[in-house]
């Protein structure tokens, strides 16, 4: 009996200290620094030179406290291969420069360190937290496709330099199979990181995880489900409001990409809607730019990943205006997995894979946003 | 220090699964005085034995991932008892536990795919209202006298509030897939467990 008074008492304890579901942090317009050029500013340029490894995917990107923007992508002989890595590379904002490309992580590291058999690792994810700190969640498997995917937690407190040991995000009962990352996190007034996942192990649907700092699961809210929404990006537009999109990956001939909103911190998502754009079955990259304005980077075609292409919605994500053909290639071409962020000197920043060979950088400002609006 | 902990009670699993495996392949020898020594011993050789980068333990983990504390306390109290130790959980007990866990995973698996919107392993993370519900669990137990299941579910909610394993949800301290489907076979096909 003292046993069960004990854990009672705890219980209870735990009870009380609950805290309510947090609000998301919104980054308004006035808090965001903008960026000094007045003039329209549009550059394109590559992370790294062709060949550091055959095959390269997942690019992601997170802004740091020195001013500098950390990307990560994984490398390797083809995807899903045992050899592939985790790389990363520190632009320099203030030359406009690349670093050179180094390993960030790899199967047998992150395997060592949470004590169990890794064979592949996927889709990494930045992120930066309110400590100055940068994590890194990423997608490994110890056997089996996708579906048997786990998600992994690393974090560093020197700008990605040197990394704490891995730990593994434990997400699902099922043997904690099926759960990956793609999309930029999100952060809650607590200090918590919202990251949106989603689960390919039987079930393709999204969800929001809310994490602490070192990589613990604090909640779990689902924002999709059913069998065809993967993927989600997922932003906030006000403290209690957010909209996620989703790729598309249903069975349907003409797939549209799909969006549901959330109006209490993310506790509910409504219904999913299909937008009036196409998803070739490819991942989206989205950006709140202040007010209900956002930022979509999408492949705009059909079948195929051959166009990439900027849009602009000023409604909250339901009507959208193509502003920008970023890529339009050969139908046999690929540009796809784009990641946008906002830096803390206001540069907008898309990168996306340039036909598995190379990670491409785009850069450009407030000012040439504005001008293709108009 | 918690990392080391949570490491032992990952690999306990594993070891306990190959324990269990090497009692069931020697049982002809039970009285044999190297039956007890083999069935401990034995496991925890292969599990430390490299293959590679890895170690056999490092490989089952991978493949097995986390078994639950429960199934842990079910899986060590047998052992004890197929070594020559005392029962420590009763046939009723593990009656209770049985339908306790065969009721949890009907409400949890299926509703986890994403069928519904509904999520029921959230509420593992809900760490007030899913610890008072344990609570109710074993004061019943302890009120129809299965004592040893009231001491089993107290015992996993007190290490799931000192976080012992890698996940935050208590959930994945009550049941895993593996006991559940054994305690399904074990419903159906046979009139008494373990």
């Amino acid at each position: 009996m003292v046993s069960v008074l004990l854990a009672l008492i705890v219980s209870v304890h735990q009870f009380m200290i609950h805290p309510v579901s947090p609000a998301f942090v919104c980054p308004s317009p006035f808090e965001l620094q903008t960026h000094r050029e007045r003039r329209p500013v549009y550059v394109e340029g590559f992370i790294h030179q062709e060949g550091i490894t055959p095959s390269v995917h997942a690019s992601t990107l997170t802004s740091l406290t020195n001013g500098n923007v950390l990307a990560a992508w994984y490398g390797g002989s083809r995807e899903g291969a045992v050899d592939v890595v985790i790389y990363g590379a520190e632009y320099n904002s203030a030359g406009k420069t690349w670093g050179a490309v180094r390993k960030i992580i790899d199967p047998e590291k992150t395997g060592k360190e949470t004590g169990r058999f890794v064979q592949r690792l996927g889709n990494p994810v930045l992120c930066s937290d309110d400590q100055g700190g940068v994590g890194l969640f990423y997608v490994s498997i110890s056997a089996g496709g996708w579906s048997y995917s786990s998600i992994n937690f690393i974090r560093s407190c020197d700008g990605g330099t040197t990394w704490a040991p891995a730990r593994r995000l434990v997400t699902s009962p099922v043997l904690n199979l099926g759960t990956l990352v793609k999309s930029a996190p999100l952060r809650f007034s607590d200090g918590s990181i919202g990251l949106p996942v989603y689960a390919e192990f039987i079930g393709k649907f999204g969800e929001l995880l809310r994490v602490n700092r070192l990589g613990r699961v604090l909640d779990k809210r689902r924002i999709s489900s059913g069998k065809r929404s993967i993927q989600p990006a997922v932003v906030p537009l006000g403290k209690k409001k957010a909209v996620a999109l989703f790729r598309n990956c249903g069975e349907e001939e003409d797939r549209r990409i799909l969006r549901t909103a959330s109006y209490d911190g993310g506790e509910s998502w409504c219904a999913l809607s299909q937008l009036n754009l196409p998803s070739p079955d490819a991942a989206v990259a989205l950006l709140p730019i202040g007010g209900k304005k956002l930022l979509l980077a999408f492949n705009n075609s059909s079948r195929g990943r051959y166009n990439l292409s900027l849009a602009i919605s000023e409604d909250g994500g339901n009507q959208w205006r193509i502003i920008r053909v970023i890529e339009n290639g050969s139908e046999r071409e690929r540009f796809s997995y784009p990641f946008l962020i906002e830096a803390s000197d206001g540069l907008f920043h898309l990168t996306y894979t340039w036909n598995r060979r190379r990670i491409k950088h785009v850069y450009f400002n407030r000012a040439w946003i504005e001008e293709q609006i108009r | 220090m918690t990392t080391f902990i949570r490491q032992i009670f990952g690999f306990a699993g594993c070891f306990l699964l190959l324990s269990h495996l090497c009692a069931y392949v020697l049982r002809r020898y039970k009285e044999r005085a190297f039956y007890r020594w083999t069935v401990i011993a034995l496991p925890l050789f292969l599990l430390v034995l490299p293959v590679g980068v890895f170690t056999v333990a490092e490989y089952m983990r991978g493949i097995v991932g986390e078994l639950s504390m429960i199934t842990l306390f079910i899986m060590g109290a047998v052992l004890w008892h197929r070594l020559g130790g005392k029962r420590l959980i009763d046939s009723n007990s593990l009656r209770f536990l049985q339908i306790a866990v065969i009721t949890g995973g009907i409400l949890l698996y299926p509703m986890t795919l994403g069928v519904t919107m509904m999520d029921p392993y959230r509420f593992g993370y809900l760490r007030g209202v899913a610890p008072l519900l344990m609570i109710l669990i074993a004061l019943g137990a302890w009120g129809i006298k299965r004592r040893a299941a009231a001491f089993v579910i107290i015992l996993t909610l007190l290490l799931f509030h000192l976080r012992i394993m890698e996940s935050t949800n208590l959930w994945d301290y009550c049941l895993d897939p593996f006991l559940f489907l054994y305690f399904c076979v074990s419903l159906l096909f046979t009139k008494y467990i373990l």
